[in-house]
């Protein structure tokens, strides 16, 4: 009788916990549901990039399944029927939401839809994932995991990775990079480098007393983070192809203009998750 | 005994044997797997296949009139295998010349556009296709 009502209990707990995971897949996935250049993408992508796109999407939802987790529960099997709980959470909203806003109509064919909602659905997904983080309540469960260095530099590639997918599909970033002189290039890195600290500094990782010194800190979470967020930036680029038919010097250029909305994603990560 | 407070917060507790994810927790998780399998093989069906490149065709589907001039309507259909952007649509009928650009076609999909003239194009309507960028 009493495991009964403890298993109704967990049911009711799961369906808040999933209702809270389609406002999070939402409030993640609208800004690129709403970007012409997505739709786009989804139909002019590279089917080969596409796919990667959606196998490399999985390690990082499992990263932030263990890490945040839309449910209650721990351990590595609830972890994942987390994720592809919140990849089904992911394609349900975006292919609702896509049907409904008019980006997909009844006559489209289905190679060009499914890579619209694949596009979608996989940023969607990290939002459902969040979710809980977003409008829920313990933070407790995952500060352990957090105060571990490499659970550090993963949150700063998910915060990099989910700020640059949102910056990246644009034509501005290309236009920005074909603009951008040298030296305010180097200024752009500078102030990404700079504010990525101050804002590292500001909110105060865990785990941030015992580095000591100063320059260990920088060396350690805003180097690292840096050329973390440069490595983000050049996969993003590579899935939307934009650095295709460049030279050296442009595709530099794109990569730190990318750079710094991922610093900063990157830096608030500790804010956002 | 220890059961009244374990119901009380049954779904943040942590009882010493952790139970499995609930029965609507692996129905979703299920979904999902299903749904990716599903899109990667939608996928990757085109991409290991052999890519056709777009084959773009211009039909007239119908002529009106309206406000002094004569519009056509045309439908322009990609049975090619790739999704061509930017495609420029031309339509030349008793010597008055129209165009009209796309932003883009699908693969297998298809796009309407309109073009003007001032007379009736119906009887000598001649649509080609002057270029697009490959994405």
């Amino acid at each position: 009788m009493t495991t009964h009502a403890l298993e109704a209990a967990r049911e009711t707990h799961y369906r808040r916990d999933l209702g809270r995971a389609f406002g999070g897949a939402l409030l993640f996935g609208l800004p690129l549901l709403m970007t012409m250049e997505m739709w786009r993408y989804g139909l002019t992508l590279d089917p080969v990039r596409l796919a990667v796109f959606l196998l490399s999407g999985l390690p990082l939802l499992l990263g932030l399944a263990v890490f945040a987790g839309f449910s209650r529960s721990q351990g590595l099997v609830h972890a994942l029927v987390d994720v592809f709980a919140a990849l089904a959470v992911g394609f349900v909203t975006t292919g609702f939401l896509l049907v409904l806003i008019g980006v997909i109509d009844g006559e489209a064919p289905l190679r060009p839809a499914t890579g619209q909602i694949v596009l979608q659905a996989v940023p969607a997904a990290m939002g459902a994932l969040l979710a809980r983080r977003q409008f829920g309540a313990d933070r407790n469960d995952a500060e352990k995991a957090e105060s571990r260095y490499s659970g550090e530099l993963f949150l700063m590639v998910a915060g990099a990775l989910f700020l640059s997918l949102n910056i990246a599909p644009t034509e501005e970033t290309r236009l920005i990079a074909y603009r951008l002189a040298p030296w305010p290039a180097v200024g752009l890195m500078l102030l990404s480098v700079g504010l990525m600290h101050a804002i590292v500094y500001l909110v105060g990782f865990a785990g941030q007393e015992e580095q000591g010194h100063p320059l260990t800190a920088f060396v350690h979470f805003t180097l690292a983070g840096y050329g973390l967020v440069l490595l983000t930036g050049v996969y993003v680029l590579w899935l939307f192809g934009a650095l295709d038919g460049h030279g050296v010097f442009e595709t530099a250029k794109t990569i730190v203009v990318l750079g710094f909305p991922g610093a900063i994603g990157a830096a608030a990560a500790r804010l956002l998750v | 005994m220890a059961a009244a407070p374990k119901k009380k917060n049954a779904g943040s507790a942590k009882p010493d044997t952790e139970p499995g994810p609930p029965v609507l927790a692996w129905i979703m998780g299920g979904l999902g797997l299903a749904l990716l399998l599903t899109c990667l093989a939608v996928i990757l069906s085109q991409g290991l296949g052999e890519t056709r490149p777009p084959d773009i065709r211009p039909r007239l589907v119908e002529v009106r009139a309206a406000d002094g001039q004569w519009l056509a309507e045309i439908e322009v259909r990609n049975t090619g295998g790739e999704t061509a952007a930017d495609v420029q649509i031309e339509g030349r009928a008793g010597g008055e010349t129209a165009s009209v650009t796309v932003d883009y076609v699908p693969a297998g999909g298809k796009a309407a556009v309109v073009l003007g003239f001032t007379q009736n194009p119906r009887s000598d309507l001649h649509l080609r296709v002057r270029g697009w960028t490959e994405p």
